[in-house]
C-alpha cells in the first residue's frame, strides 16, 4: 500500500468514526482521482471505520445515534465509491433478507443490524417494518438467501418469528436459510423454543453471528 | 380494620405510592404499552380493534381483562398510538391481536416538526375516546385504580418524527430536538390534567425509545429525564402519583431516575428489584416477573418467581414489560393469585 493510499484508508475511517460525511466524501473522492482501488478503500476506510464504532458501540461510548451518524459518513463515502467498483467483481458474504415482524413498528435496531452487516460485506434486502411472515419466506426464495434476519420489540409480536419458521418447515424449505432472530423481548431460549438458528442481542453480536453461520453453512459463490 | 389493611385495591396501590405500610404488595399490569388484552382473557370475539376508537368499548374490555386476569386495576388505553397519532402521525387499527401502530411519522426530521397549541391536540385523533373511556372506569369501578398511561416526551417526539432521523437529530440539531420535546411535553402535560380531570388514579408513563440503553446517559439526562422531570411536577401538582416505566438494563441511569420525584420506578426484566433498592432504598420498585417466562414458562415457575420478588422487597408486582397476546391465563392467575394471600 502506498502512504496516500494509506493516509486516505485512514481519513475514511476517521471521518465515519467522526461522523463526518464531508470528510468522508472529500477522501472517496480524492481515492478516485488518484486512480485508487475503490473497493479497497470502502474496505479498510468506510467499513473499517464503521467496525472502530461498533467497537465503541460495543464497551458503550458510543449509543444508537451515534451509530447511525457513523452509518451516514459511511453511506455518503460508498455512493462516490461504490460506481467505480467494476461489476461483479465485489465480494459479498452472503445474502441477508431483514425485517420486523408484522404488528411491530420498532425498526431502529433493524436498522443498526442492517448497517453493521451491509458494512461488514452482506448483500441485504431489507424488507423493513410491519412485514408479514410470509414475505419473509417469499423474498428469502426469490433472491436466494443465506438468512433471514427477523427483529421485533414488541412482546405482542414475537410469536411472528415463529410462524416464519413454521412456513419455512411446512414448506420444506427450512435447510435453505439461517434464521437469526433478534430484539428487546427476545432470548436464547426463545430463539431455541421456536427453532432459529441463532440470537443476537445487538447489532454487533448479530454481524459476529451472521458470520459464524454462512461459514457453516459453506455458501456457494453463485446460488442463483 | 387494622392500620395496614387497606379498603380497597385502589387504596392498596395509593398507600404504596405514599410510602405507606399495607398488608401486601398489590398485583398489577399497567395498560398502555403493557396491557393485559391477552387472547384467553379477551375472548376470539373481543371488538378489536374497534374497542381503541369506542370510549364504551374500550372501558368494557379493560374491565373485562381486570376481571379475567384478576390484577387489581383498570389500564387505559390498550396501546401505545393515541399522543402520536393526535400529534399528527399515521396509524393502522391493528387487529384482534395485533395492537395499533404507527405506519407513518407525522415529521421527516427534528426541524421540520409543528404541533397546534396543545388544547387543540386534545380534540384530535382517539384522545377523546382515551378520555372518556378513563371517566366512564372510573365512575363504574370506584374501588380499583384506573392506571391511565401515557408515553414519556422523548419516546413520544421519537413516535412523530421518522425514529433514525429523530436519533440523529438529538445530536445533529439540538436547538430543534429542544424545540420538539418542549412542544411534546406541554401536550402531554394538558393530557395528564385532563385524565386526572376525568377520574384516573395515576398515571404511568412509558419511555419506551429514549431509553440510557438506546441513548446513552448523556442524551438520556439531556433530553428523556429532563423533559420527565417537568411532566412529573405538572402532575404532581394535582396530588396525582406517577409511575415510570423504562425497558432495558437501568444500572447506570439509577441515580438519574432517583432524584426523579418518582411516586414508584416499574422496570423490566433486565434490571433487578433489589439493584434499584441499593440505589433508591425509598423509593417504591414495581416488576419484574418475565415476559417471556410468563408466555412460556408454567404456573409453578411464575409462583416461584412472585415469591422470590417478594422476599426481594419489591413494592407493586407487576409482568416485567406487559405481556404477549399469547400468554396463558393459568400462568396469570399464578401472578394473581398473590393477592388471595395476606403476607
Amino acid at each position: 500500500m502506498t502512504p496516500i493510499e494509506e493516509r486516505l484508508h485512514q481519513e475514511l475511517s476517521d471521518a465515519v468514526v467522526e461522523f463526518d460525511e464531508d470528510k468522508a466524501i472529500a477522501a472517496s473522492q480524492e481515492v478516485i482521482a488518484q486512480g485508487l482501488d475503490a473497493y479497497e478503500a470502502i474496505d479498510h476506510g468506510l467499513a473499517h471505520g464503521m467496525e472502530r464504532a461498533g467497537k465503541l458501540f460495543e464497551d458503550e461510548v458510543y449509543f444508537v445515534p451515534e451509530i447511525l451518524l457513523s452509518a451516514d459518513a459511511m453511506y455518503a463515502g460508498m455512493n462516490v465509491l461504490q460506481p467505480h467498483i467494476p461489476l461483479g467483481s465485489e465480494r459479498k458474504k452472503g445474502r441477508v433478507v431483514i425485517g420486523v415482524v408484522e404488528g411491530d413498528t420498532h425498526d431502529i435496531g433493524k436498522n443498526l443490524v442492517r448497517i453493521m452487516l451491509s458494512a461488514t460485506g452482506f448483500e441485504i434486502h431489507d424488507l423493513g417494518r410491519d412485514v408479514a411472515p410470509r414475505r419473509f419466506v417469499d423474498t428469502a426464495l426469490k433472491v436466494h438467501a443465506d438468512i433471514i434476519a427477523i427483529s421485533t420489540l414488541m412482546t405482542t409480536t414475537m410469536d411472528g418469528m415463529a410462524e416464519v419458521i413454521r412456513i419455512l418447515n411446512r414448506e420444506n424449505v427450512r435447510g435453505h436459510f439461517k434464521v437469526l432472530v433478534g430484539g428487546a423481548p427476545i432470548s436464547h431460549a426463545y430463539a431455541r423454543k421456536i427453532g432459529a438458528d441463532g440470537y443476537a442481542s445487538n447489532a454487533i453480536a448479530a454481524t459476529k453471528l451472521a458470520d459464524q453461520l454462512v461459514a457453516i453453512h459453506a455458501v456457494p459463490a453463485e446460488v442463483a | 380494620m387494622s392500620a395496614s389493611e387497606p379498603r380497597d385495591p385502589k387504596d392498596r396501590l395509593l398507600r404504596v405510592l405514599r410510602k405507606q405500610a399495607v398488608d401486601r404488595p398489590p398485583v398489577i399490569c399497567a395498560g398502555g404499552s403493557m396491557t393485559a388484552a391477552v387472547l384467553e382473557a379477551i375472548g376470539e370475539d373481543a371488538p378489536l380493534p374497534a374497542a381503541h376508537s369506542s370510549p364504551v368499548l374500550m372501558a368494557n374490555l379493560c374491565a373485562q381483562i381486570q376481571h379475567r386476569t384478576g390484577f387489581e386495576n383498570l389500564g387505559v388505553p390498550l396501546c401505545t398510538t393515541i399522543e402520536a397519532e393526535a400529534l399528527g402521525s399515521h396509524v393502522s387499527t391493528g387487529s384482534l391481536t395485533c395492537e395499533p401502530t404507527i405506519i407513518r411519522e407525522a415529521f421527516r426530521d427534528v426541524s421540520s416538526a409543528q404541533f397546534p397549541q396543545p388544547d387543540a391536540v386534545l380534540n384530535r385523533g382517539r384522545v377523546p375516546v382515551f378520555l372518556e373511556a378513563t371517566r366512564i372506569l372510573a365512575r363504574d369501578y370506584p374501588a380499583l385504580p384506573v392506571l391511565a398511561n401515557l408515553i414519556g416526551p422523548t419516546s413520544t417526539a421519537a413516535a412523530t418524527v421518522d425514529p433514525v432521523a429523530f436519533l440523529k437529530g438529538l445530536r445533529k440539531d439540538r436547538e430543534h430536538a429542544h424545540r420538539l420535546v418542549a412542544a411534546v411535553t406541554r401536550f402531554l402535560c394538558s393530557l395528564a390534567t385532563r385524565l386526572i380531570e376525568h377520574g384516573a388514579t395515576v398515571i404511568v408513563i412509558h419511555d419506551d425509545t429514549a431509553t440510557p440503553a438506546l441513548l446513552g446517559l448523556t442524551l438520556f439526562q439531556e433530553f428523556t429525564t429532563r423533559y420527565l422531570a417537568t411532566l412529573i411536577e405538572h402532575i404532581h401538582g394535582s396530588g396525582t402519583p406517577v409511575i415510570l416505566h423504562l425497558c432495558g438494563n437501568l444500572a447506570d441511569a439509577l441515580p438519574l431516575l432517583a432524584h426523579l420525584g418518582l411516586d414508584a420506578l416499574s422496570v423490566g426484566a433486565t434490571t433487578s428489584v433489589r439493584a434499584v433498592k441499593e440505589v433508591a432504598p425509598s423509593l417504591p420498585v414495581m416488576g419484574n416477573v418475565s415476559t417471556m417466562k410468563l408466555h412460556l414458562g408454567n404456573p409453578a415457575w411464575v409462583e416461584a418467581r412472585a415469591e422470590r420478588l417478594l422476599a426481594e422487597g419489591v413494592d407493586i408486582l407487576a409482568p416485567a414489560c406487559g405481556l404477549s397476546v399469547c400468554t396463558p391465563l393459568a400462568n396469570i392467575h399464578a401472578l394473581t393469585k398473590i393477592s388471595g394471600k395476606a403476607s
